[in-house]
């Protein structure tokens, strides 16, 4: 590493290095070793990582602005929904090594964030293999992809992390950020248990789709075909845009809609909402948790603070348009 | 409103989690200029109000009655007492030469003591150059630090406390390092701040950099006009004003702004070059050390909203000449530590959290490379200049003794002297 060239001058040749080498010797005479053996549990999943990672890394391709995974040696490639969500497109996967791969998107679960791609040239890919075992909690896993767009000289950055939650989503706290989209989570075998698909704020909320999904909806998107809507999640609508940045104890209506439930039921813009069909909605998770479980023309009080009074509203919830 | 945010507020509005964005394709690289060209934006896409339908961050499928309810842990986790209490004996060494540094008693970095007389590196730009600073050790107490120096390509400051005796940190190079290395780093007080793994092989952009000069340039009457000046840069600090005329780099002509950025890609960080300018009708020469392109070019990160969420950022975080990429979550207070290896070896100085996916680290062999730059003693010279002050002291100690011995002698010879006088003068 030449990096004299940072530092003024000094002219004194000094032999940093062997006098550095030697004191370090003299130092690591203290292997720290506790009673349990817990290192040498350390040192193998270290290596386990080491070794594993540098197996599977290959298979992580860039397509367009996210990533993906290849899961089969004649270029079946998992991805997210939302980096390919329309079937029949021409795109481009980016190998590593420097080699691009014509490809076609497949069909995608818009609702669980699955897609697929079938990469078109003839060839033999590298490529992983997918774990349908159940997944811990606690669990070791890593987490690789392209985070801020695929850039040949820099790699694909290795997290490491444990399962968290498991659910629709499968939770890590690998961390994942835009470009990861579609990359690979993988077990200590290198096989992949999950595709990066969100983020929260926190640092330890980081979604990825479990493969359930995608094998439940395998033969669909091999014929192409695209489902499911993230809209789709919510039944019944009160009618109002959420402001998720507003950190009060409650949930702020950012907008309301016009010709809605909330409008008819005299709510305004600014509302904090309180209570929701008799319970507290501390956070918007608590509030749309509620929420889910009414159908359009279910009766819900809802309470809101607005200008340090609390005032009850009867609401009819609407359809979703 | 630019591509960034249209294509934020896209996803937000129909998703409340911050979601992924595919990423739009990542920009070109910047044209390698010192010639207009528009200002990266730092992205602070204004966030969007979210409709209520849009999923939460459980998932859309979170709360249908499928039988399938989140289950979680709050026990699990690398950043869990079960997971660092691991590597406590790892950091262990490490930790005795790992301070807090304040400012003016408010603690702002955490500092490494990389020599037994009380050297210590911290990251410079979290320091607030007038107040006093102080280092708390490994054994509580306090010592008052005076900066020494600073080097801007690393952002590393040296401090100097007045204690002697430390054990500087066991060094070890970080240059073949895999990807998925272990990594502790420990706090201030024995504990264990983080644990990660390095995510990349050590990246060395230094035999790629190239100088800096740090202005915005077009083409003027015979030469190249300096249309603006960065603050911090090397053309500032060197006095280069808005409208001056470069004619000459280094006694060649240049006959505009192209041909000035030709040569300066050829040049290298902290090189020196002479330009020729013509400042409001008058030929001066004016003597320039270039800063480094990776560091100052580079200065503004493009950061998605993406990589912002998850904690505080170091403001400054990118673009250092060498640097170990982790995992490792640490908040910007927590950087100027070392970056410890199961074998308890110190692989580099935490220098920056840099995003939601990265911290930097300096590598041990750059730390080693600013030690001489900053000077900073050696382990050998250490050792030596501790052997001269006990021969010293050991000298000094005979020179007394030989000093009494020889004072005793003087008074005894006079007495004698005397005596015989007074013998010879009956």
């Amino acid at each position: 590493m030449n990096l004299t060239h940072y530092f003024k001058a000094s002219g004194h040749p000094r032999n940093r290095a062997a006098a550095g080498l030697a004191v370090a010797a003299l130092l690591s005479a203290s292997m720290p070793v506790s009673a349990d053996g817990k290192i040498d549990d350390l040192q193998q999943l270290e290596a386990r990582l080491i070794q594993t990672a540098e197996r599977v890394r290959p298979a992580v391709v860039g397509i367009g602005g996210g990533s993906g995974v290849v899961v089969s040696e004649d270029g079946l490639v998992l991805t997210a929904g939302h980096v390919v969500p329309k079937a029949g497109r021409d795109i481009t996967v980016r190998f590593l090594d420097g080699r691009t791969a014509k490809a076609r998107s497949l069909g995608a679960d818009l609702g669980r964030d699955c897609g697929m791609v079938r990469i078109e040239e003839p060839g033999e890919w590298p490529h992983v293999e997918i774990s349908d075992a159940k997944p811990e909690i606690g669990q070791w896993v890593f987490g690789l992809g392209h985070p801020s767009g695929f850039q040949i000289k820099r790699g694909s950055p290795l997290r490491f992390g444990q399962v968290l939650r498991l659910g629709s989503y499968l939770v890590s706290d690998c961390a994942i950020t835009a470009g990861d989209s579609g990359g690979p989570l993988f077990d200590m075998d290198g096989k992949v248990i999950g595709i990066h698909s969100s983020i929260s704020n926190s640092i330890t909320r980081n979604n990825h789709v479990p493969i359930k999904p995608f094998r439940d909806g395998w033969d669909r998107m091999l014929a192409s075909e695209t489902w499911g809507s993230r809209r789709a999640a919510s039944r019944a609508v009160m009618g109002i845009m959420v402001d998720r940045q507003d950190e009060s104890k409650g949930v702020r209506i950012g907008r309301i809609m016009p010709d809605s439930p909330s409008k008819t039921a005299g709510l305004e813009d600014g509302d904090l909402i309180v209570r929701f069909d008799g319970k507290n909605t501390d956070n918007y998770e608590a509030f749309y948790k509620l929420l889910s479980g009414k159908n359009p023309g279910d009766e819900v009080e809802v309470v809101v603070q607005r200008d340090g009074k609390e005032i009850t509203a009867k609401l009819e919830l609407a359809k979703r348009r | 409103m630019h591509k960034t945010t249209c294509l934020l507020v896209a996803f937000l509005a129909w998703q409340a989690a911050p979601f992924l964005p595919a990423q739009e394709n990542p920009a070109p690289p910047k044209a390698p200029a010192e010639t207009p060209g528009a200002q990266e934006p730092k992205s602070k896409a204004p966030p969007a109000p979210d409709q209520e339908s849009a999923a939460p961050e459980q998932g859309p499928q979170e709360d249908r009655n499928q039988g399938e309810h989140s289950r979680g842990s709050r026990d699990a986790g690398k950043r869990t007492p079960a997971v660092l209490d691991r590597f406590t004996d790892v950091v262990a060494t490490a930790a005795r030469c790992t301070v807090r540094v304040s400012a003016d008693k408010k603690p702002v970095a955490l500092g490494t003591i990389v020599s037994t007389h009380g050297h210590v590196f911290t990251k410079a730009s979290e320091l607030d150059g007038e107040k006093k600073l102080t280092c708390r050790l490994h054994d509580g107490s306090v010592h008052p630090a005076k900066l020494v120096a600073t080097n801007a390509s690393f952002d590393v400051a040296l401090l100097k406390i007045g204690a002697e005796g430390f054990t500087p940190p066991a060094w070890k190079n970080a240059t073949d390092l895999p990807a998925g290395t272990f990594a502790a780093a420990p706090g201030a007080e024995d504990d264990v701040m983080a644990f990660g793994v390095l995510s990349l092989p050590l990246r060395d952009f230094s035999q790629t950099d190239r100088g800096y000069l740090g202005i915005r340039a077009g083409n003027g009457d015979g030469g190249a006009r300096v249309d603006s000046v960065e603050p911090g840069t090397a053309a500032s600090k060197s006095g280069l004003q808005a409208r001056d005329i470069i004619e000459s780099v280094d006694e060649t002509k240049i006959a505009n702004s192209n041909t000035l950025v030709r040569l300066l890609r050829n040049s290298k960080p902290e090189q020196r070059i002479k330009l020729g300018l013509i400042r409001d009708g008058e030929a001066i020469t004016q003597e320039v050390v270039l800063g480094s392109y990776a560091r100052f070019a580079g200065r503004t990160p493009r950061l998605s909203r993406n990589d912002r969420l998850g904690g505080p950022l170091s403001e400054d975080g990118w673009g250092y000449p060498s640097a170990l990429q982790h995992d490792l979550v640490l908040a910007p207070g927590q950087c100027g530590g070392p970056l410890v290896t199961l074998d308890g070896k110190v692989i580099g100085i935490n220098i920056a959290r840099s995003s939601r996916i990265r911290t930097f680290a300096i590598p041990s062999e750059a730390v080693m490379a600013l030690m001489t730059e900053l000077g900073v003693p050696s382990p050998s010279e250490s050792a030596a200049i501790l052997e001269a002050r006990k021969t010293l002291e050991t000298l000094r100690k005979q020179l007394e003794t030989a000093e009494s011995a020889a004072h005793k002698a003087r008074e005894a010879y006079r007495k004698a002297e005397a005596h015989l006088q007074e013998l010879e003068g009956k």
